[in-house]
Formats: structure tokens, sequence, C-alpha cells
């Protein structure tokens, strides 16, 4: 079934809506949360939220794209649990990433500003339009997805050395061209 | 340092970048060996002065090729230019990556049919053809007009919230910013006392579609004074019958004529009730070899009739169905022009597939490159059914290439409903290279 009869059950209310995109996106919903928690229970328990939260949200949204709408709740509710659960300690796939990404986009802890957080969010988006293809979906695989040094280098046929030297020069970059957006880095 | 802060700012990247990176999808775009070949074949054309066509599928030439001995030879039509594929095109991997991995549809896995008895199957028996088309689905999309979806809404909605007997709320058309290389505008409007309807209306490059659904009270839809219901015990003969004078109003109120019709029930595992929702189209026949396969292809109406409980106090029967949505969608390009046959694709035999069947050569096993979730084993030995079926292996850029596959059916238990469940696995008409290798990789692959 096409997203868009997927969404325009949603619109109707159906809740055959939930059985298609548990058929169309079920696995990869799985995988950003199992990504991200380590945790199978866990996942599937995202899993399912994420799709009551897909339920409560079309409509008033209409994603013409569902995969990155549904990824993306999937991945905001995984973040959530994660956090709950390693409130006093950083570990596993998350904890990596952020010990990667730590250097080079500023910490906003110290309270959330929404211009900021839009113009931060704009500006990654540029940044991963200006990288060549190839790394920009690197970057995306490792930093959106969680996806393991391993398991993008096999598919995307590169010794697991050359990655990673490639995902440092590209935070490099992103540390650079944060800094001359303005932001503190 | 609250450093997720950090993820959840990556986490606004634009739905496209996530789209094209997520797990499976293609590093960069090969050309597939078809377009290779036509590419060469243009070239051919070109340097010799002919004329290379790639036609539609209504072309009426005949097709001077060896497919002229297969059941679709007359409605595949066109200029010889449509090749021949007798030898294999694809690698086992080539059509994963199509078809399992890329759009997690259930090819990694088998699948779990939930019928109450073996003839609810949805399956088309193989016709026994030595050749059929693979096609390219492409659909083209033509710039919003507005003043088309004014007129449309002008011709329909009068008509139908006479039959409601419910006047309209005041309504404005919303305009939606390019997005993901389309562009729609769209309407939901919630009218009626206690909202008791919802009527969503848009417009896309591709086409104009309107539904109504009996959103709150659940006393179903009422037109002209006749509720619109079906009871799920009878035949789909006897429902279509029952839906005589429904179909005639809602063609009438949207100006069409189709004569066509079909019941699609759907089922679960859990329901202690009958269907989970059953489907109602009234649609026209366009003559494409693919509605043998079950593709509506044409304009429609469907009524949905749901079966299950969204909010406390929703009646789920066994018997009549009231609760029900009524849509129409209209192309503004038409759909079956969108699916370009690009060759006549040899099938290997009944036998033949049976054999990597019963060697594991199946999209469908119980490995699974992605997903956490092992299923149990099956073997297909002793197989109930089989069917043909088409599909459809998305690009990243909305076209598909449409290819068909056996397909085996092994029944492997009881739901808790009562309702049989069967294992479904592919197995691919067409011949494939490297079924090791992709066997491998699907072993390797599982739990990384």
């Amino acid at each position: 079934m096409e997203d868009e009869q997927i969404v325009d059950l949603y619109w109707a209310r159906s809740e055959a809506a939930i059985a298609e995109t548990e058929k169309k996106y079920g696995r990869y919903c799985r995988y950003i949360a199992f990504r991200i928690l380590q945790n199978d229970e866990d996942a599937k328990e995202i899993v399912n939220d994420t799709y009551l939260k897909t339920w409560n949200t079309i409509p008033p949204n209409r994603p013409d794209q569902l995969k990155p709408y549904v990824g993306t709740v999937c991945r905001q509710l995984s973040l959530n649990r994660y956090e709950a659960q390693t409130a006093q300690k950083r570990g596993g796939e998350v904890g990596v990433l952020l010990a990667e990404l730590s250097e080079c986009i500023p910490d906003r802890s110290g309270g959330a500003d929404i211009g900021e957080s839009v113009a931060l969010r704009d500006a990654l988006n540029r940044f991963v339009r200006s990288l060549p293809d190839k790394t920009g979906r690197i970057f995306v695989r490792r930093y959106w997805y969680a996806s393991s040094i391993s398991e993008i280098a096999k598919e995307y046929a590169m010794k697991e050395s050359s990655l990673t030297v490639l995902l440092l020069r590209t935070r490099r970059k992103l540390k650079e061209f944060l800094s001359k957006e303005g932001f503190d880095v | 340092m609250t450093g997720e802060n950090i993820l959840r700012d990556l986490g606004g990247l634009d739905a496209d970048l996530i789209a094209k990176a997520a797990p499976g999808e293609k590093i960069a775009k090969k050309p597939h060996k078809w377009i290779k070949w036509v590419a060469a074949a243009a070239c051919f054309a070109l340097m010799t002065g002919g004329v290379l066509i790639l036609p539609g599928w209504r072309e009426e030439a005949p097709l001077e090729s060896t497919a002229s001995d297969c059941s679709e030879s007359s409605e595949i039509s066109g200029p010889t230019e449509i090749p021949t594929w007798e030898e294999p095109r694809y690698t086992a991997l080539e059509i994963a990556d199509l078809f399992a991995v890329k759009d997690n549809l259930g090819t990694n896995q088998y699948q779990r049919i939930y019928v109450p008895d073996s003839k609810d199957l949805p399956l088309v028996a193989p016709g026994g053809e030595d050749y059929l088309g693979v096609y390219r689905y492409a659909q083209k999309g033509i710039p919003l007009d507005k003043n088309e979806l004014s007129a449309f809404l002008d011709s329909v909605l009068p008509s139908l919230t006479d039959s409601l007997d419910i006047t309209l709320p005041p309504y404005e058309i919303r305009e939606r910013e390019r997005y993901g290389g389309r562009e729609r505008v769209y309407e939901y409007l919630e009218f009626g006392e206690h909202s008791r309807y919802s009527l969503n209306f848009e417009q896309s490059e591709t086409h104009i579609s309107v539904g109504l659904s009996d959103v709150r009270d659940k006393q179903g839809i009422v037109l002209d004074g006749e509720i619109i219901q079906a009871d799920q015990r009878l035949t789909d003969e006897e429902i279509l019958d029952s839906l005589q004078s429904v179909k005639n109003k809602l063609c009438r109120i949207f100006g069409v004529s189709f004569t066509k019709e079909k019941v699609v029930r759907r089922y679960s595992s859990d329901s202690k009730h009958g269907v989970v929702d059953l489907l109602v189209y009234f649609y026209n026949e366009t003559g494409h070899p693919l509605e043998r396969y079950g593709e509506i292809l044409s304009d429609y109406i469907l009524i949905r009739f749901d079966n299950f409980a969204n909010y406390d106090g929703d009646i789920v029967s066994d018997g009549v169905l009231t609760v029900a949505s009524v849509g129409y969608r209209k192309y503004r390009t038409p759909l079956a022009e969108s699916y370009e046959l690009i060759a006549n694709a040899g099938l290997i035999s009944l036998k033949e597939a049976e054999e990597l069947l019963f060697n594991g050569y199946a999209f469908g096993g119980h490995y699974c490159p992605l997903c956490m979730d092992a299923q149990e084993e099956v073997s297909f030995e002793g197989y109930e059914f089989v069917g043909m079926e088409y599909y459809f292996g998305e690009e990243d850029d909305g076209s598909a290439l449409v290819i068909p596959f056996y397909t085996f059916y092994k029944e492997i238990g009881t739901s808790q409903n009562g309702n049989k469940v069967y294992a479904k696995t592919y197995v691919s008409a067409m011949p494939l290279l490297g079924y090791d290798e992709y066997l491998e990789s699907q072993k390797t692959d599982h739990r990384r």
C-alpha cells in the first residue's frame, strides 16, 4: 500500500492504518529503536508507542513520506526511553555517538532557546546537504540511525578504518561549519 | 551535560535526508540491466537510423518475439523493441535489495496470513505462462490546478451533502509547500451534529480524492435515508448485491460509472470477531495485464467497513457492519499508463520454483537482515497452495520495478481467534543469479 493510502486511512480514523504501518515500516522502526536502546523488549514497546503516537498525530499532520515520519517519532521516543534509563550513566551506541558529537555540536544544556534550536537544525540540514551524497548518507546513518561503524562499513563496502576517518573529517567539517554560522562550539 | 540535545537537534533533519540514508537504501543508483539494454538499443537505433519506441502497454502493434506463445501476448503489445528476457537479468541480492531490505515489506521473513478458511486466501493461481511482463511504474504528475479542484468539489460536495442531509460548514483549502518532490493541497472537516462526519479531500499532482467517514457517533453513514452497511456473513456476491443501491447513489454523487466491483476481507490473529475490515471497491477495468493480479488501475470508489474498537463504546460485530468510510479517487494522469512494459521475462516452471523453495532459495525465510525477531523455521515441503503475484520494488524516486513471483502457502497453526495461520513466502518467477551469495548474506547479516 502506498504511503498516501496509509495516511488516508489515518485520516479516516481507520485502525487498518496501524496494521499497514506495521506491515510496511515495523521492522524499520524496530531497527531504529534497537540501535538506540540495544534491547529487544524495549524496542518492541517503543515501536508500539510509535504507532500510538502516529495515530494521535495524523491528523492533523499529513506527512507525504510516512517512513521518515514514523522513523522520527520512533527515534524521539527511543531517545526519551534512553534518557530515562541512563540518567546516571552513558553507555551503548548512543553514548559513543554523544562522545563523538560533543566536540562539534553546541551543548545547549543550559536551557533550550527555541530560536537557537531552530537555527541549529536549519544549519545541520544545510550542512548535510552540502556534503557529497555518500558522505551525507553515512553521516545521517551514523548519527541519526545510530548504526554501528561495522554495519555502515559493510553496507558501503568500506574498511572500518576508512569509515572512521571519514566520519572524523566530517565532524571536523561540521565543527568548522557551525563555527562559521556563529554557533559557539 | 544533557548530551541527548545533540541527538535531538539531529532529529530535526529533513525527511528526505532521513529516508535516503535508511538501512538498505542504495548508496548510488546503479542503472538496472534493462536500462543498460535500453541505452544500448537506443544507441543502436540511432546508429542505424531506426527509431526506438518504448510504448505504453496500449500500443496496438503486435509483438514479434518469442513471447508470441505467452498467454499475455494478446495484451502486451507494441513494436518489437520490447525485449524478451530468456536469461537471468538480476542477482538474488539485487532483488533482495529492491524487495526486502529496502522497504521492509516482508520478503525478509515469511509472512503470516490469517484467514478463517483456506478459500479466503487472497491468491491468484499461476496461469502456466512461459512469459510474463516486467513493468516499470512511474506515475507522472501534473501541476496543481485550483480551478480543477474547485470544479471537482463544486460538482461533488453539493450532491454529497444533500444525500447526507447535512450542510457543509465554510472551508478553505490550505496550500502546502512542495515536499518530497510532490505538491498537494488538502482540507479536513468535521461536520454534522456532534461532528458526526468527517470529510477530507485533496489534490495532488497525480490525483484528486475525497473521503467521508463516520467519525464519532458510529451511527453509520446514511445516504438519502439509507444506511451503508454490509453483513460479513454473506458471500462477496451477496454483499455486492446488497450494496447496489448505495453504489448507484455514490456513482451519481461522484459523477462516474463503474462496471467492476469486488470485496476484500482482512483478518487478524486476535480479534474475536470476523473481519478486521471489509473493503468494497467499485472501479473499471483498463485491460492492463496487471489487473489479473488484483491491481485496480482505474479511478475507484471504496467503501471501507471497520470492525475494531477505536474508542470506548465502539461496536465490534460478527455480523452486520455499519461503521464505514467512503472514498473516491480520481487520477489526474492515467494510472494504468504509469506501468510501462519493459520486458517479457521468461519464467521458471512451477517445478523449478519448488526446487528453489525446498532448497531455501526463497524471499521470506526465517533469516532477516534487519529485524530483531527471529521466526520459527517453517518447512515449505508439502506446501498447501501456490499463487502468482507481482511485487513492487520501490526506488528512491518513487518509481518501482514490478516483477512476478510465485507465492507458496503452508498452514502452520491456528491463532487464538480460531483463524488458520499460513506462512507465505516468495520465489522469483524470473530466473536469478547468485542465490547462494544471497542466502549467506542473510545468515551473516542477521542480528548484526
